[in-house]
């Protein structure tokens, strides 16, 4: 009967520890939408890397759109608020998800000339007689060579830039356009640039948020860019537009650095902070740059790098199916 | 009188040799005596001793909550295999877990969120016997080397996508056993607890992102770090004539910790299993 007992006890134990576990773990944050406001707030308040830099004050953000919070409100009016809130910032990088919409703000973008198309890449430069080489489309124009990379989402292999380098390394030079690249993964930024320098060379500067107040930053840590296969010794010039954001941003602000290479076009869409994100209580996901971006003279890209040689898509020429700012990449690779 | 003298020489030179033949000859045999003596010595405590290889299966449960990652609760199952090794000698016990692999598939209650949880762990555990509960039941108290990677993966959260605890812990470990018979079987019962004192704990920083700021190391002692390991296990040898045979085991882990004001871990596992005892 006595061990009888000690098992009815420890059967008891058992049951005691699951319920203990729910004491301990605490209540699951509430859902509703003051929680949910809250939480997103706070979360930019202590990660978002750009508050000085571009003079937001956030409290003041907070006063203006938390009496718009009620406890009954629709999912879809929550978000709007929220969205409406999250735009001060004025990031791309920026973004409420839910089920239903993402937040976004692409001012960075859409207030600017697009100065890339593609139809007329396609039509009036390539003729059918591009090549997709890995996530690239190339194209020789004879004399010089060209790439067209779309997304920094699409992985590039060292044998893709080990193609591009022997096809054109005897050409008068290459034009690497990323116009219209949003971004994607730092790895293909390394794999390509690595590719035009021919030593280690430190490209640009970085630091991260270590605390949560606006300007509680690591050091400056140097960001090195190491080479990777063949060199390529011929001069490089590099197109880009408003639409070049966050990865192509850091993209440009390393090849900047290289003596073979010239930046063409507009000044980046910018998005200098790598994203940081976080779950809000109802599910909805959030993300804000963390972290910030400089070149070796201490200049913020986190609006966009500018080019060496501005130069727009002239909408007559466009008109005549010709693209201004290819035309004069060739032209100056010909000379 | 020359020639006497070399007899007796040769006498005694040989007289002494013999005697330094049978002096060797006897430490020989003694030292046989010695090494057979001890050879009796050690396969009579082997014979005391128990060695077991543990092969678990079983199925887990398992709660998570990691603010610094999502707001939510987590919950769900899944299963997990373990493989450990434990000595039993006459005044103490080593339990080694060599490695245990938990997946559990966690949901949230709201949007459908979910994460992929692994988790790895391993122990060292030394328990000394102790006659504090009379014959019957065997207290057993000792320390413990405990190192568990836990790692969730939420695929909504782009760079932080990856949250882990990386945690090596010492602390104290107690047992508690004895024989038993109930539905016309002979069973041993066991329940295990371990207490960690001090951990070195390694995850993801509070701040900005695992790729650019690294991973963050702290030393955590009780009270910062909490945590509690309980287990209980039935064992039952297959048949009356072999060493070998099964437990059913029941374990629940419980661990907590704070980064700061908002960040704040809590992690509750349960695994039911079966494994198969084979004496080594």
């Amino acid at each position: 009967m006595k061990k009888y007992i000690i098992f009815f006890l420890i059967g008891c134990l058992l049951a005691a520890f699951t319920a203990c576990e729910r004491l301990l773990v605490g209540p699951d944050a509430p859902a509703d939408p003051v929680n949910v406001f809250d939480e997103a707030w706070t979360f930019a308040d202590r990660e978002y890397s750009f508050f000085e830099f571009k003079d937001i004050d956030w409290d003041a953000a907070y006063q203006e759109f938390r009496p718009k919070i009620t406890d009954d409100m629709t999912e879809e009016a929550l978000f709007e608020v929220i969205a409406d809130m999250l735009y001060l910032l004025r990031d791309g990088h920026v973004n409420l998800r839910s089920s239903f919409n993402r937040s976004r703000n692409w001012s960075w973008f859409l207030n600017s000339p697009e100065n890339f198309n593609y139809s007329i890449l396609e039509r009036n430069y390539f003729e059918a007689k591009q090549q997709f080489v890995g996530p690239f489309v190339v194209h020789d124009f004879g004399d010089v060579g060209y790439f067209y990379y779309p997304s920094f989402g699409s992985g590039v292999s060292g044998s893709d830039m080990d193609y591009i380098v022997e096809k054109f390394k005897d050409h008068k030079g290459l034009i690497i356009d990323m116009r219209g690249n949003g971004g994607g993964s730092l790895s293909n930024v390394y794999q390509i640039a690595g590719r035009f320098t021919k030593e280690e060379i430190t490209a640009a500067k970085e630091r991260y948020k270590i605390g949560p107040e606006h300007e509680a930053f690591s050091e400056l840590e140097e960001l090195t860019l190491e080479p990777r296969g063949t060199f390529y010794e011929k001069p490089v010039i590099l197109l880009t537009n408003r639409g070049c954001y966050s990865a192509t941003n850091f993209f440009t602000t390393f090849m900047r650095t290289l003596p073979t290479v010239t930046v063409m076009g507009d000044t980046t869409g910018g998005g200098g902070g790598g994203p940081t994100f976080t779950e809000l209580a109802n599910g909805w996901s959030l993300r804000v740059s963390a972290t910030q971006l400089l070149t070796l003279d201490n200049f913020n890209v986190e609006d966009g790098v500018p080019p060496d040689v501005q130069v727009d898509l002239d909408p007559a020429d466009e008109a005549n199916g010709i693209d201004t700012i290819l035309e004069l990449a060739l032209e100056e690779l010909r000379k | 009188m020359k020639k006497t003298a070399l007899t007796l020489f040769l006498l005694l030179a040989v007289m002494a040799m013999m005697a330094q033949k049978a002096e060797k000859k006897a430490e020989k045999k003694q030292k046989r005596v010695e090494r057979r003596e001890r050879h009796l010595e050690k396969k009579d405590r082997h014979q005391q001793e128990n060695r077991f290889l543990l092969v678990d299966l079983g199925a887990s449960s398992n709660y998570t909550v990691d603010t610094r990652m999502a707001q939510n609760h987590y919950q769900g199952g899944g299963a997990y295999a373990s493989l450990a090794y434990q000595h039993e000698k006459p005044k103490g016990f080593y339990d080694i877990q060599l490695g245990s692999f938990t997946y559990n598939s966690l949901n949230a209650a709201h949007e459908g969120a979910s994460l992929d949880n692994f988790r790895y762990d391993s122990r060292i555990a030394y328990l000394r016997n102790t006659s504090a509960l009379g014959e019957k039941w065997l207290f057993r108290l000792g320390g413990s080397l405990d190192f568990t990677y836990n790692a969730r993966i939420n695929y909504n959260l782009g760079n932080d996508a990856l949250g882990h605890d990386g945690i090596l812990s010492l602390g104290l470990a107690s047992s508690l056993s004895r024989e038993l018979h109930f539905f016309k079987r002979d069973w041993q019962f066991r329940a295990d607890a371990r207490l960690p004192l001090f951990a070195y704990l390694n995850r993801m920083p509070e701040y900005s992102l695992s790729g650019w700021g690294g991973t963050s190391s702290t030393f955590k002692p009780i009270g910062a770090y909490n945590r509690l390991n309980t287990g209980f296990s039935l064992f039952k040898p297959f048949h009356k004539h072999t060493p070998n045979g099964f437990q059913l085991s029941y374990n629940w882990d419980f661990y907590s910790f704070q980064d700061s004001d908002i960040h704040r871990v809590r992690v509750g596992n349960h695994q039911l299993g079966l494994a198969m005892l084979i004496r080594l």
